[in-house]
């Protein structure tokens, strides 16, 4: 088991991807899995109470997916689908990231702390101390530091990586949600769910560096910023809107709309192909999956899940 | 002498109104809220009558005696639903409590949509509100008081996170400047759409619908009847 694990590592990037998306169902307590490929169900399976926050691990051999009813991240391989085992991840445990070094970083959402955690020894390596109702986490590029928001404090914190401590504290819209990295990692943008606004903040001197809060007047009054991702060549940012029912695509520097991607019902979780052509959407009110092609602009179709997906991870 | 963003700044805030009831509970938690915000950026808040930027008022029958003695600075209506408030428009007076017509209204758009609910009413707070993070605060009011949290505490919390939030933006703020950003922002109340204060000084905001027995119906603006805020009470000064 630890050989078959350290080979999986050592072979990293040659690896043959399984094609798989993931997708955590946050009412259906379950984790859907379908080839990317043919948009076929694979396998639902039964991961544990109130699935959110997914992610893979650094080497894809393992989907991590955040219990937040059993205080656990469950640790899912992704060959065999099975539940290897769920790890205790303090109280409350909601969205995170994984850190090149195989670390998990997650958010207690009721605890208003942010833990993290090695998935192999099962250790909490630090408890950290943030705003109320954190959520959303974000990994700089060069892995030193580690964002995280809160929610109710209207806050982005940056942790510092090596020693685990917060360095510095950015004050953002109401309800900030999810952030994303600039591949430098000069900057990063922020979705804020209440204020209806994304910005993006200049690391180097934690200020907002631009600041787009017409979403709502622009596309309509029902937007409430929450995923938030970057194209792979840099020149776009996606925000799913949630109860706007629609994925922004923004200008990442200006922040001014580029086009408006209509999607399903409360849409949030957000994953994009590693060439950048597909955007998957999980829209929690409809049970299913936007696809997007994100050449053309539209959606191409939309792929069943498990009651009120919550995000995606995809392995290709 | 240089005044900037790094040194420490604490804010006090007046209450004026008994000790012990709801709002005042309500008040103390968006404090301490308040303070784990402040925290992170070296600015306190407490309470205390002296020097005081805002004013929070728990007093019904009250509030324009208080609003006349502040001295222009912000009131904050907790528990005092009168229409006529409202009507007559102070400068300096906030109502965070919805009026009795938002309340009347949105019955009122409950029945449009089920003629046969009989003896609904609406609130500004649900104990069983789970919805856009109620249940996350719900379970703090909780765990602090050991009682649930009523319209009036989540009015106290409300308007002590929203003082705190514009003046930690706006470190610089004097009472005046304050009470100006107070009418032009918007503010996150744990129910979703943003809330922000219409003309006459009342916060606009969603409110509960709660059957005869107590049990959470829904929300209003009621979804298929209306969708704006503002279908909930009036917007002007009479």
């Amino acid at each position: 088991m630890k050989f078959s694990a350290l080979f999986l590592a050592a072979a990293g990037l040659c690896a043959e991807p399984t094609h798989r998306l993931f997708v955590s169902n946050e009412a259906g307590d379950s984790l859907t899995v379908i080839d990317s490929r043919t948009g076929k169900v694979e396998k639902t399976v039964a991961v544990g109470d109130r699935p959110r926050g997914i992610g893979l691990s650094p080497d894809r051999s393992r989907v991590y997916v955040a219990l937040g009813n059993e205080n656990a991240i469950a640790v899912v391989d992704t060959r065999s689908l099975d539940v290897v085992k769920k790890i205790p991840a303090g109280s409350d445990p909601e969205a995170f990231a994984v850190h090149g070094d195989g670390t998990i970083y997650l958010s207690n959402e009721d605890a208003g702390s942010a833990t993290a955690l090695d998935p192999d020894s099962g250790k909490i390596l630090a408890e950290i101390e943030v705003g109320i109702e954190p959520e959303g986490v974000g990994i700089g590029p060069d892995g030193k530091q580690v964002l995280v928001t809160s929610e109710s404090t209207n806050m982005v914190h940056v942790i510092s990586a090596a020693d685990k401590k917060v360095t510095a504290n950015v004050l953002v819209g109401a309800r900030p949600r999810e952030v994303a990295f600039s591949p430098d990692g000069k900057y990063f943008w922020v979705t804020s769910e209440v204020a209806g606004e994304v910005a993006k903040v200049d690391r180097a001197t934690n200020k907002i560096a631009a600041v787009n809060k017409r979403l709502r007047r622009e596309i309509n009054r029902r937007v409430k910023p929450k995923g938030i991702l970057l194209s792979p060549d840099g020149k776009r940012l996606y925000v799913s809107l949630g109860r706007g029912n629609a994925i922004a695509v923004l200008n990442p520097d200006t922040l001014a709309i580029e086009a408006v991607v209509p999607a399903g019902s409360r849409v949030w979780g957000l994953a994009l192909s590693r060439d950048g052509t597909r955007l998957y959407a999980a829209n929690g009110l409809d049970s299913n999956l936007s696809v997007i092609d994100t050449l053309a602009l539209k959606e191409i179709g939309k792929l069943p899940t498990g009651e009120m997906p919550w995000g995606v991870a995809l392995d290709d | 002498m240089i005044v900037c963003c790094l040194s420490a700044a604490e804010f006090r805030f007046q209450y004026v109104g008994a000790e012990g009831g709801s709002a005042w509970k309500g008040l103390q938690l968006g404090i301490e809220e308040a303070n784990v915000q402040g925290k992170f950026l070296d600015t306190t808040f407490t309470l205390a009558a002296g020097g005081a930027v805002a004013v929070f008022a728990d007093k019904p029958g009250s509030i324009e005696k208080i609003g006349a003695a502040a001295d222009g600075r912000p009131v904050l209506n907790l528990s005092d639903g009168a229409d006529a408030l409202r009507a007559r428009c102070a400068d300096n007076i906030l109502h965070v409590i919805p009026s009795d017509r938002m309340k009347r209204d949105a019955a009122a758009q409950w029945k449009r949509k089920d003629p046969a609910a009989a003896g609904v009413s609406a609130g500004g707070w649900s104990p069983a509100a789970v919805k856009f993070s109620a249940r996350d605060l719900n379970k703090r009011y909780t765990k602090r008081f050991g009682e649930p949290m009523d319209e009036y505490a989540w009015a106290g919390w409300f308007a002590a996170r929203a003082v705190a939030d514009t003046l930690m933006r706006n470190p610089g703020a004097d009472s005046a400047k304050l009470l100006q950003l107070l009418k032009e922002d918007e503010f996150d109340g744990q129910k979703g759409d943003p809330h922000s204060f219409r003309k006459n000084g009342q916060l606009r905001q969603p409110l509960v619908i709660v059957s005869a027995d107590g049990k959470l119906l829904g929300e209003a603006p009621v979804r298929g009847v209306a969708s704006d805020l503002d279908s909930l009470g009036a917007t002007s000064c009479e």
